[in-house]
Protein backbone atom coordinates (compact mmCIF):
# COMPACT_ATOMS: atom_id res chain seq x y z
CA UNK A 1 0.00 0.00 0.00
CA UNK A 2 3.13 2.23 -0.39
CA UNK A 3 2.55 5.57 1.44
CA UNK A 4 0.94 6.50 4.47
CA UNK A 5 -2.00 9.47 2.82
CA UNK A 6 -2.32 8.91 -1.07
CA UNK A 7 -4.28 11.47 -3.25
CA UNK A 8 -7.02 9.49 -4.96
CA UNK A 9 -9.18 12.32 -5.75
CA UNK A 10 -9.21 15.63 -6.36
CA UNK A 11 -11.61 18.20 -4.21
CA UNK A 12 -14.40 19.11 -6.28
CA UNK A 13 -14.86 15.77 -7.63
CA UNK A 14 -17.28 13.32 -5.88
CA UNK A 15 -20.94 14.69 -5.69
CA UNK A 16 -22.57 12.02 -3.50
CA UNK A 17 -22.00 13.41 -0.16
CA UNK A 18 -23.39 17.03 -1.31
CA UNK A 19 -22.36 19.23 1.56
CA UNK A 20 -20.66 16.77 3.89
CA UNK A 21 -17.25 16.32 4.79
CA UNK A 22 -16.98 12.43 5.19
CA UNK A 23 -14.20 10.05 7.01
CA UNK A 24 -14.46 6.30 6.84
CA UNK A 25 -12.31 4.05 8.23
CA UNK A 26 -12.66 0.35 6.81
CA UNK A 27 -10.90 -2.77 6.24
CA UNK A 28 -9.14 -3.70 2.80
CA UNK A 29 -7.11 -6.97 2.15
CA UNK A 30 -6.88 -7.25 6.36
CA UNK A 31 -5.82 -3.11 6.60
CA UNK A 32 -7.53 -0.79 8.11
CA UNK A 33 -7.55 2.22 5.69
CA UNK A 34 -9.48 5.62 6.16
CA UNK A 35 -11.07 7.00 3.24
CA UNK A 36 -11.58 10.95 3.69
CA UNK A 37 -13.30 12.77 1.51
CA UNK A 38 -13.26 17.15 2.30
CA UNK A 39 -15.24 18.98 -0.36
CA UNK A 40 -15.63 16.04 -2.89
CA UNK A 41 -12.35 15.06 -2.79
CA UNK A 42 -10.90 11.54 -1.64
CA UNK A 43 -7.79 10.59 0.25
CA UNK A 44 -6.42 7.27 1.32
CA UNK A 45 -4.76 7.18 4.64
CA UNK A 46 -3.47 3.59 5.98
CA UNK A 47 -3.21 2.72 9.05
CA UNK A 48 -2.16 -0.49 8.58
CA UNK A 49 -2.57 -4.32 10.01
CA UNK A 50 -5.44 -4.80 12.39
CA UNK A 51 -4.80 -6.12 16.05
CA UNK A 52 -6.28 -9.14 16.84
CA UNK A 53 -9.28 -7.57 19.20
CA UNK A 54 -11.04 -5.53 16.39
CA UNK A 55 -13.33 -7.61 14.01
CA UNK A 56 -12.05 -8.12 10.72
CA UNK A 57 -15.30 -6.40 9.06
CA UNK A 58 -15.28 -2.89 11.71
CA UNK A 59 -15.78 -0.13 10.08
CA UNK A 60 -16.83 3.10 11.30
CA UNK A 61 -17.95 6.47 9.56
CA UNK A 62 -18.16 9.91 10.70
CA UNK A 63 -19.95 12.75 9.13
CA UNK A 64 -19.28 17.09 9.36
CA UNK A 65 -21.63 19.50 7.71
CA UNK A 66 -19.14 22.02 5.29
CA UNK A 67 -20.50 25.09 6.76
CA UNK A 68 -20.23 24.12 10.67
CA UNK A 69 -23.72 22.58 11.90
CA UNK A 70 -22.98 19.56 12.41
CA UNK A 71 -20.44 16.85 13.08
CA UNK A 72 -21.71 13.03 14.29
CA UNK A 73 -21.02 9.32 13.61
CA UNK A 74 -23.12 7.54 11.15
CA UNK A 75 -25.08 4.68 12.28
CA UNK A 76 -24.37 1.48 10.49
CA UNK A 77 -27.34 1.46 8.03
CA UNK A 78 -26.38 5.20 6.72
CA UNK A 79 -22.41 3.99 6.70
CA UNK A 80 -22.80 0.84 4.79
CA UNK A 81 -23.59 2.70 1.51
CA UNK A 82 -21.00 5.40 1.86
CA UNK A 83 -18.33 2.76 2.84
CA UNK A 84 -19.43 0.90 -0.53
CA UNK A 85 -19.10 3.98 -2.70
CA UNK A 86 -16.00 5.42 -1.23
CA UNK A 87 -14.29 1.91 -2.38
CA UNK A 88 -15.49 1.94 -5.52
CA UNK A 89 -13.85 5.05 -6.10
CA UNK A 90 -11.25 4.08 -5.07
CA UNK A 91 -11.31 0.82 -6.89
CA UNK A 92 -11.84 3.20 -10.32
CA UNK A 93 -8.80 5.63 -9.62
CA UNK A 94 -6.24 2.26 -9.15
CA UNK B 1 -20.85 -5.28 9.97
CA UNK B 2 -19.81 -4.51 13.84
CA UNK B 3 -20.42 -1.03 14.52
CA UNK B 4 -17.41 1.35 16.63
CA UNK B 5 -19.67 1.38 19.66
CA UNK B 6 -19.86 -1.94 19.98
CA UNK B 7 -16.07 -2.27 20.19
CA UNK B 8 -16.07 0.65 22.47
CA UNK B 9 -18.16 -1.20 25.05
CA UNK B 10 -15.81 -4.15 24.84
CA UNK B 11 -13.35 -1.90 25.35
CA UNK B 12 -14.32 -0.60 28.44
CA UNK B 13 -15.37 -4.09 29.66
CA UNK B 14 -12.19 -5.46 29.20
CA UNK B 15 -10.73 -2.85 31.52
CA UNK B 16 -7.39 -2.40 29.11
CA UNK B 17 -4.79 -0.02 29.73
CA UNK B 18 -5.71 3.60 28.65
CA UNK B 19 -3.79 7.25 28.96
CA UNK B 20 -5.23 8.75 31.75
CA UNK B 21 -8.19 11.82 30.64
CA UNK B 22 -5.63 14.19 31.42
CA UNK B 23 -3.17 13.33 28.87
CA UNK B 24 -2.88 14.77 25.61
CA UNK B 25 -3.94 12.07 22.86
CA UNK B 26 -1.40 13.44 20.56
CA UNK B 27 1.54 12.97 22.54
CA UNK B 28 0.11 11.38 25.04
CA UNK B 29 2.01 13.40 27.80
CA UNK B 30 -0.10 14.21 31.37
CA UNK B 31 -1.31 17.68 31.01
CA UNK B 32 -3.98 19.65 33.20
CA UNK B 33 -4.64 22.06 30.11
CA UNK B 34 -6.21 19.69 27.99
CA UNK B 35 -8.48 21.44 24.76
CA UNK B 36 -11.06 19.74 22.24
CA UNK B 37 -9.29 18.97 19.31
CA UNK B 38 -11.82 18.87 16.17
CA UNK B 39 -11.39 15.16 14.46
CA UNK B 40 -12.67 17.50 11.24
CA UNK B 41 -10.66 20.86 11.45
CA UNK B 42 -12.85 23.54 12.51
CA UNK B 43 -12.09 26.08 9.69
CA UNK B 44 -14.03 23.43 7.24
CA UNK B 45 -16.71 23.28 9.70
CA UNK B 46 -15.87 20.12 12.10
CA UNK B 47 -17.63 20.48 15.50
CA UNK B 48 -16.53 19.48 18.85
CA UNK B 49 -19.12 16.48 19.03
CA UNK B 50 -15.91 14.18 17.49
CA UNK B 51 -12.86 15.63 19.26
CA UNK B 52 -9.79 14.37 21.54
CA UNK B 53 -8.08 15.87 24.13
CA UNK B 54 -4.96 18.20 22.87
CA UNK B 55 -2.46 19.61 24.59
CA UNK B 56 -1.60 23.43 23.27
CA UNK B 57 1.78 22.46 22.11
CA UNK B 58 0.43 19.48 19.65
CA UNK B 59 -2.41 21.96 18.74
CA UNK B 60 0.05 24.52 17.76
CA UNK B 61 1.91 21.99 15.71
CA UNK B 62 -1.10 20.19 14.04
CA UNK B 63 -2.80 23.62 13.12
CA UNK B 64 0.48 24.66 10.62
CA UNK B 65 -1.40 20.65 8.73
CA UNK B 66 -4.97 22.12 9.13
CA UNK B 67 -3.99 25.93 7.73
CA UNK B 68 -2.11 24.29 5.00
CA UNK B 69 -5.20 22.89 4.35
CA UNK B 70 -7.49 25.00 5.39
CA UNK B 71 -6.14 27.95 3.67
CA UNK B 72 -3.18 27.15 1.08
CA UNK B 73 -4.39 24.42 -0.70
CA UNK B 74 -7.11 23.19 -3.57
CA UNK B 75 -9.07 22.37 -0.54
CA UNK B 76 -8.92 26.30 -0.09
CA UNK B 77 -10.93 27.22 -2.91
CA UNK B 78 -13.83 25.46 -2.21
CA UNK B 79 -14.07 27.04 1.39
CA UNK B 80 -15.35 30.08 -0.88
CA UNK B 81 -18.20 28.44 -2.43
CA UNK B 82 -19.05 26.26 0.87
CA UNK B 83 -17.16 26.46 3.63
CA UNK B 84 -18.67 28.09 7.01
CA UNK B 85 -18.83 31.40 7.77
CA UNK B 86 -15.77 33.33 10.43
CA UNK B 87 -16.85 32.67 13.76
CA UNK B 88 -15.99 36.12 14.99
CA UNK B 89 -16.56 39.04 13.05
CA UNK B 90 -14.67 41.13 15.25
CA UNK B 91 -11.06 39.23 14.58
CA UNK B 92 -8.57 40.43 12.09
CA UNK B 93 -10.02 40.18 9.19
CA UNK B 94 -6.49 38.86 7.30
CA UNK B 95 -6.56 35.87 9.87
CA UNK B 96 -9.30 34.03 7.74
CA UNK B 97 -7.73 34.76 4.63
CA UNK B 98 -7.85 32.28 2.03
CA UNK B 99 -3.24 32.24 1.63
CA UNK B 100 -3.00 32.55 -1.96
CA UNK B 101 -0.12 33.91 -4.15
CA UNK B 102 -1.70 36.16 -5.99
CA UNK B 103 -5.37 37.06 -7.07
CA UNK B 104 -5.54 39.07 -10.13
CA UNK B 105 -9.19 40.60 -10.97
CA UNK B 106 -9.52 42.63 -15.03
CA UNK B 107 -9.89 45.85 -13.65
CA UNK B 108 -13.27 47.84 -14.56
CA UNK B 109 -10.46 50.88 -16.06
CA UNK B 110 -7.44 48.80 -17.58
CA UNK B 111 -5.28 47.00 -15.82
CA UNK B 112 -5.44 44.14 -12.86
CA UNK B 113 -6.67 44.64 -9.55
CA UNK B 114 -5.04 42.74 -6.53
CA UNK B 115 -7.44 41.50 -4.20
CA UNK B 116 -7.73 39.17 -1.39
CA UNK B 117 -9.81 36.04 -0.60
CA UNK B 118 -11.66 35.86 2.93
CA UNK B 119 -12.64 31.71 4.06
CA UNK B 120 -16.28 30.87 4.21
CA UNK B 121 -19.31 30.86 1.64
CA UNK B 122 -20.97 34.42 1.00
CA UNK B 123 -17.64 36.51 1.81
CA UNK B 124 -16.47 38.46 -0.73
CA UNK B 125 -13.22 39.51 -2.53
CA UNK B 126 -11.52 42.19 -0.80
CA UNK B 127 -9.83 44.98 -3.03
CA UNK B 128 -6.52 45.64 -2.09
CA UNK B 129 -4.93 49.21 -1.93
CA UNK B 130 -1.95 49.39 -4.53
CA UNK B 131 0.24 51.91 -7.07
CA UNK B 132 1.07 50.44 -10.12
CA UNK B 133 3.48 52.10 -12.87
CA UNK B 134 4.02 51.69 -16.31
CA UNK B 135 7.58 51.48 -16.24
CA UNK B 136 7.93 50.46 -19.89
CA UNK B 137 6.15 54.36 -20.85
CA UNK B 138 8.55 57.18 -20.83
CA UNK B 139 6.20 58.81 -19.37
CA UNK B 140 6.15 56.07 -16.26
CA UNK B 141 2.08 56.58 -16.12
CA UNK B 142 0.98 55.80 -12.81
CA UNK B 143 -2.47 54.64 -11.19
CA UNK B 144 -3.75 54.11 -8.09
CA UNK B 145 -6.30 51.93 -7.14
CA UNK B 146 -8.23 51.65 -4.59
CA UNK B 147 -11.73 51.09 -2.73
CA UNK B 148 -11.75 54.48 -1.51
CA UNK B 149 -8.79 57.23 -0.88
CA UNK B 150 -8.85 56.30 2.66
CA UNK B 151 -7.44 52.60 1.85
CA UNK B 152 -4.87 54.65 -0.45
CA UNK B 153 -4.25 56.91 2.55
CA UNK B 154 -3.49 53.77 4.53
CA UNK B 155 -1.28 52.42 2.18
CA UNK B 156 0.71 55.81 1.80
CA UNK B 157 1.10 56.78 4.92
CA UNK B 158 2.66 53.39 5.66
CA UNK B 159 5.34 53.93 3.21
CA UNK B 160 5.97 56.92 5.15
CA UNK B 161 6.35 55.80 8.34
CA UNK B 162 8.85 53.34 6.72
CA UNK B 163 10.64 55.58 5.04
CA UNK B 164 10.61 57.82 8.27
CA UNK B 165 12.74 54.74 10.05
CA UNK B 166 16.40 55.14 11.35
CA UNK B 167 18.47 53.13 9.20
CA UNK B 168 20.07 50.03 10.39
CA UNK B 169 24.15 49.83 11.03
CA UNK B 170 24.21 48.64 7.33
CA UNK B 171 22.44 51.63 6.08
CA UNK B 172 19.58 49.51 5.23
CA UNK B 173 16.25 51.75 5.97
CA UNK B 174 13.47 48.64 5.43
CA UNK B 175 12.97 45.47 3.65
CA UNK B 176 10.29 44.20 1.27
CA UNK B 177 9.08 41.67 -0.04
CA UNK B 178 9.36 41.26 -4.01
CA UNK B 179 7.27 38.81 -5.48
CA UNK B 180 7.87 37.41 -9.18
CA UNK B 181 5.61 34.63 -9.55
CA UNK B 182 5.01 33.66 -13.24
CA UNK B 183 1.31 35.37 -13.46
CA UNK B 184 0.81 33.04 -16.91
CA UNK B 185 -1.51 35.05 -19.35
CA UNK B 186 -1.79 38.16 -17.45
CA UNK B 187 1.71 38.24 -17.38
CA UNK B 188 2.22 38.49 -21.08
CA UNK B 189 -0.82 41.45 -20.57
CA UNK B 190 1.10 44.73 -21.40
CA UNK B 191 -1.53 46.18 -19.31
CA UNK B 192 -0.34 44.15 -16.44
CA UNK B 193 2.27 47.03 -14.48
CA UNK B 194 4.77 46.29 -11.71
CA UNK B 195 3.17 47.60 -8.45
CA UNK B 196 3.48 48.06 -4.50
CA UNK B 197 0.47 46.49 -2.48
CA UNK B 198 -0.97 47.05 0.76
CA UNK B 199 -2.03 43.57 2.39
CA UNK B 200 -4.90 43.07 4.37
CA UNK B 201 -2.03 41.97 7.65
CA UNK B 202 -1.01 45.76 6.75
CA UNK B 203 2.36 44.70 5.60
CA UNK B 204 3.26 46.02 1.51
CA UNK B 205 4.72 44.05 -1.09
CA UNK B 206 6.40 45.11 -4.50
CA UNK B 207 5.26 42.55 -7.40
CA UNK B 208 6.43 42.36 -10.63
CA UNK B 209 7.16 39.87 -13.57
CA UNK B 210 10.91 39.77 -12.77
CA UNK B 211 13.91 41.65 -10.52
CA UNK B 212 14.89 43.99 -13.39
CA UNK B 213 11.22 44.96 -13.34
CA UNK B 214 10.97 45.48 -9.96
CA UNK B 215 13.94 47.38 -9.61
CA UNK B 216 12.85 49.92 -12.30
CA UNK B 217 9.57 50.31 -10.61
CA UNK B 218 11.14 51.12 -7.31
CA UNK B 219 13.10 53.37 -9.24
CA UNK B 220 10.08 55.12 -10.39
CA UNK B 221 8.04 55.13 -7.44
CA UNK B 222 10.69 57.04 -5.69
CA UNK B 223 10.22 59.89 -7.38
CA UNK B 224 6.19 59.77 -7.65
CA UNK B 225 6.89 59.07 -3.52
CA UNK B 226 9.32 62.53 -3.45
CA UNK B 227 7.13 65.03 -5.46
CA UNK B 228 4.36 63.67 -3.13
CA UNK B 229 1.38 63.68 -5.62
CA UNK B 230 0.29 60.01 -3.84
CA UNK B 231 -1.66 62.84 -1.42
CA UNK B 232 -3.22 64.21 -3.55
CA UNK B 233 -6.57 63.32 -4.62
CA UNK B 234 -7.68 66.01 -6.69
CA UNK B 235 -7.94 63.61 -9.49
CA UNK B 236 -9.35 60.55 -7.56
CA UNK B 237 -12.20 58.99 -10.10
CA UNK B 238 -14.77 56.37 -8.73
CA UNK B 239 -14.77 53.38 -11.26
CA UNK B 240 -17.52 51.79 -11.96
CA UNK B 241 -17.79 48.30 -9.03
CA UNK B 242 -16.35 44.94 -10.18
CA UNK B 243 -18.92 43.12 -10.48
CA UNK B 244 -20.04 39.14 -10.07
CA UNK B 245 -18.95 36.45 -12.39
CA UNK B 246 -15.47 38.56 -13.12
CA UNK B 247 -13.47 36.11 -13.51
CA UNK B 248 -10.30 35.59 -10.82
CA UNK B 249 -7.30 34.53 -11.55
CA UNK B 250 -5.44 33.03 -8.52
CA UNK B 251 -2.57 31.33 -7.76
CA UNK B 252 -2.02 28.57 -5.12
CA UNK B 253 0.69 26.65 -3.44
CA UNK B 254 -0.26 23.28 -2.73
CA UNK B 255 2.06 21.33 0.14
CA UNK B 256 1.39 18.51 -0.02
CA UNK B 257 3.30 17.21 2.74
CA UNK B 258 1.54 19.44 5.17
CA UNK B 259 -2.24 18.57 3.29
CA UNK B 260 -1.14 15.38 4.37
CA UNK B 261 -0.60 15.23 7.61
CA UNK B 262 -3.94 17.51 8.25
CA UNK B 263 -5.92 14.09 6.64
CA UNK B 264 -3.00 11.92 8.79
CA UNK B 265 -4.76 13.93 11.86
CA UNK B 266 -8.31 13.21 10.76
CA UNK B 267 -7.92 9.30 10.29
CA UNK B 268 -5.77 9.27 13.94
CA UNK B 269 -8.14 10.78 15.84
CA UNK B 270 -11.32 9.31 13.91
CA UNK B 271 -9.99 5.86 14.43
CA UNK B 272 -9.34 6.55 18.39
CA UNK B 273 -12.62 8.25 18.70
CA UNK B 274 -14.78 5.30 17.09
CA UNK B 275 -12.00 2.26 18.73
CA UNK B 276 -10.57 3.44 21.62
CA UNK B 277 -7.14 2.13 22.97
CA UNK B 278 -7.79 -0.86 20.42
CA UNK B 279 -6.75 2.10 17.59
CA UNK B 280 -3.34 1.96 18.72
CA UNK B 281 -2.14 -1.14 18.33
CA UNK B 282 -3.64 -0.57 14.09
CA UNK B 283 0.48 -1.29 13.22
CA UNK B 284 0.56 2.23 11.23
CA UNK B 285 -1.46 4.38 14.15
CA UNK B 286 2.22 5.54 15.62
CA UNK B 287 3.83 6.67 12.61
CA UNK B 288 0.90 7.99 11.37
CA UNK B 289 0.21 10.36 14.95
CA UNK B 290 3.65 11.32 14.80
CA UNK B 291 3.40 12.21 10.57
CA UNK B 292 0.44 14.74 11.57
CA UNK B 293 2.31 16.19 14.49
CA UNK B 294 5.23 16.80 11.91
CA UNK B 295 8.17 14.33 12.58
CA UNK B 296 8.16 12.11 9.63
CA UNK B 297 8.83 13.94 7.01
CA UNK B 298 10.13 11.30 5.05
CA UNK B 299 6.54 9.03 5.65
CA UNK B 300 4.19 10.26 2.98
CA UNK B 301 3.55 9.86 -0.25
CA UNK B 302 2.32 12.77 -2.64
Amino acid sequence: MGGLVREVRLPGTLKQFGNRHIAALTIKNNRMIALVSLFGGLELIDLGEIPAPLPSSLSAVASAEVDGTKTNMLLSEEAEPIVRVLLAELESAA
Amino acid sequence: MPEANDVLDQSAQSGQDTAPASACFWCERPNTDLEDDHVFPRAIGGTKELSVRSCRRCQTSLSQAESALSRKSTYAMHLLEAGPRGRDRRRDPASGQIAAEYVLVPHTLGGYNETALKAGAGECPIALPYVEINVTDSLLTCRRRASEPSEMERLVSTIERMLAGKPDEKGLLCELSVLTHDLGEIGKDPEFWPRIVLDLKGHLFIRARNPEEALKFMSAFTQYLRAGVFNDYSRWVAGPPIMGSTPHQVMIVHDRYLVGRAFAKISCSLSFVAFGEHAKELSRFEILRSYALGNQAEAWEG
